[in-house]
């Protein structure tokens, strides 16, 4: 990847959607992902040397999401559509499901986005995809660090 | 479902959300360019601060502007309720209680009333209101000279019940009655019609819940469970504040209250996960949902809603306005305040808020049974007298003809119908236990008051004409709570010469 305005062309797009499907707030999905983009190329000689930048980038957008709601500045703005596949899931376990399931983030990534630990972080998957009905999902052992 | 199915719901679900009317990249580049700005406009305000202050020596700092207001966001249903409360599948009303008014929200079809109530002109922010059916008991909460009273949300613009002095009102174990405690910490189960169900306790802290096995207070030393009839102590948290309590279980969190804490009485106490990326002290008010499950929780102005199943992070909600905020459950939709709004949100996602107008500055908020069935008889009276704390509603079985009064105890379900033709005076025993009742209906229009001796004893119990209850089609209905099931209760109708006019016997056993 050439630089943060390449990554951002690329993954952009894929990331906001992810948001807005966590979060139910596409308002709230795109300021937070071009938040994330922001502060990875401040911060690009770090987040460029990670294993795979958007990792770093996906995790501090779901923490400016949850930043942005705790201030009281933005709120979910609408309902879900009825063919959410989510709909059955709090708030946090549809945040973990999308990373892991959809973005393909670790455990521990997760945890990090949440402000959590590890073991709650699995637990919380664990339970999500027990009650979507999923039983053959794979919680990996995966322990790259978080960057931020 | 396979994991692989999921996937690709979940890629689908992403490929249905609509473009972005900027693109992610332009809104990096705009972000950069307000940064650079900023800073530019940031580095000229230091010099021009210090410059000044130099030059104009100190002044006092203008306040900071006020956080913006949210605006109610338009709402999915049809034309005619945006902005109102709408709740798909609940029936029951939900009730506003405003400083010298009352809302009353039907959630079925958005329609709301709002009627001035005079006696709610000093509600506070400490205002907590208890619905017992149909009707709404509010204590506003004002310090010493604070009252209770109960208000009939079907005719809100009736007088209230005076319940006597009271700053809180907290719902009881047993159904229809409530917990009153005035300033001084005395504490008195009542119900509707005032009338005190035990003897009145002094309270050694202030008033939070009630338990299965007493009430839940705050005391200088902590969260206490109180059993008000043996004056001991059933649990105790010494330094832990009192949040919320249901059945046999306390919600209470220990000083900086980071973090909420969840004890079986006589059982074990768990640590709710925390939540994540909000602050502050958790405090009241606080709330179980009606099935234990949930747990909801203020910390400051975000409502946080615990799983008690699960061990994952709770819901975090943030909602509008910049009120205190207070709520309610009504199945497993929470209702929740912020100023003069209200917001909803449905487990288990609590994902879906909605923002609508409350209809007057929210100082409590509370779900009201359900009393009205469509197609059914319709609640048009309720006690209170001394076997007070069920309700009667007249069966309409045309539209023109009352032609049988149903009761039941302590609201719904009204399984006894008795009908308007028949003998003068016509009872029955219906409830069982705590529950138990004799109710009946006066048909004979001469009939002033109705009696009731029991046959043990030689002093009867009277009810008075006050006590008596009229529905429409100019029939009277009384009801009397057995305390003791044995013997029979003999019911007469007098006339106001006291003159025997009709009576029935009831078998209480």
């Amino acid at each position: 990847m050439d630089g943060p305005e390449a990554l951002c062309a690329v993954e952009g797009e894929a990331l906001r959607r992810a948001l807005t499907v966590a979060f139910g707030d596409e308002t709230l999905a795109s300021r937070c992902t071009a938040a994330a983009f922001a502060r990875a190329r401040r911060r690009w000689r770090a987040v460029s040397s990670l294993p795979d930048p958007m990792v770093w980038i996906d995790v501090t957008a779901v923490r400016y999401a949850h930043r942005r709601l705790a201030r009281l500045e933005r709120r979910p703005a609408a309902e879900r559509t009825i063919d959410d596949p989510l709909a059955a899931l709090s708030s946090h376990a549809r945040v973990a499901v999308v990373l892991h399931a959809h973005r393909g983030r670790s455990v521990d990534d997760i945890a990090e986005a949440l402000a959590t630990s590890r073991p709650e972080a699995e637990t919380l998957l664990r339970d999500s995809y027990r009650s979507l009905g999923v039983g053959d999902v794979l919680i990996e052992e995966d322990t790259v660090p978080y960057a931020g | 479902m396979r994991a692989e199915e999921l996937r690709d719901e979940l890629d689908a679900a992403a490929a249905r959300v609509p473009d972005g009317r900027t693109s992610i990249a332009g809104m990096v580049e705009a972000r950069r360019r307000r940064t650079s700005v900023a800073m530019w406009l940031g580095a000229l305000a230091v010099v021009t601060a210090v410059g000044g202050a130099l030059v104009f020596g100190p002044r006092g700092a203008e306040p900071l502007p006020a956080a913006s207001v949210p605006v109610p966001v338009p709402t999915s249903e049809q034309a005619g309720t945006a902005g109102r409360l709408v709740i798909p599948g609940v029936r029951a009303p939900i009730a506003v209680v405003g400083i010298g008014e009352l809302a009353v929200h039907d959630p079925q079809t958005g329609d709301r009333a709002i009627t001035p109530v005079t006696r709610l002109n000093g509600a506070t922010a400490a205002t907590s209101a208890v619905a017992v059916g149909p009707w709404v008991v509010v204590a506003t909460g004002g310090g010493p000279g604070s009252r209770a009273f109960a208000i009939d949300s079907h005719d809100p613009s009736g007088p209230p019940r005076s319940l006597g002095p009271a700053v809180t009102a907290v719902a009881s174990a047993t159904p229809g009655l409530v917990w009153l405690a005035d300033a001084d910490g005395r504490a008195r189960e009542v119900t509707l019609g005032g009338l005190t169900a035990a003897d009145s306790v002094q309270l050694p802290g202030s008033l939070v819940g009630v338990t299965d096995y007493g009430l839940l207070l705050q005391t200088p030393a902590g969260a206490v469970v109180f059993d008000p009839s043996s004056a001991l102590v059933r649990w105790s948290q010494p330094g832990g504040t009192a949040l919320a309590a249901r059945e046999r279980s306390v919600a209470w969190c220990r000083d900086p209250c980071g973090q909420v804490e969840v004890s079986e009485i006589g059982g074990v106490t768990r640590d709710l996960a925390p939540s994540p990326g909000s602050t502050g002290s958790y405090g009241a008010p606080a709330a179980f949902s009606p099935d234990g499950r949930w747990l909801a929780v203020t910390r400051g102005r975000i409502v946080v809603v615990h799983d008690l199943t699960a061990s994952m992070p709770p819901s975090v909600l943030s909602g509008g306005g910049s009120g205190a905020r207070t709520f309610t459950w009504t199945g497993d939709w929470l209702v929740f305040s912020g100023g003069s709004a209200l917001e909803i949100a449905r487990a288990p996602s609590f994902s879906a808020l909605r923002y609508v107008d409350a209809g007057t500055p929210v100082r409590a908020v509370v779900a009201l049974d359900a009393g009205t069935d469509q197609g059914g008889p319709t609640v048009v009276a309720g006690g209170p007298f001394v076997g007070d704390g069920w309700f009667v509603r007249a069966g309409v079985h045309t539209i023109d003809t009352v032609t049988d009064v149903c009761f039941g105890v302590f609201g719904p379900p009204y399984s006894e119908c008795m009908p308007t033709e028949g003998d003068g005076v016509e009872a029955r025993l219906i409830g069982s236990g705590p529950t138990l009742t004799v109710v009946g209906i006066v048909r004979d229009r001469r009939i002033a008051q109705v009696r009731v001796i029991r046959s043990e004893t030689t002093d009867p119990v009277q009810l008075e004409m006050a006590d008596v209850v009229r529905v429409p089609g100019s029939y009277r209905v009384f009801g009397w709570r057995v305390a003791t099931p044995d013997g029979v209760a003999h019911v007469d109708g007098l006339a106001a010469d006291g003159q025997f006019i009709a009576g029935t016997d009831v078998p209480l056993g």
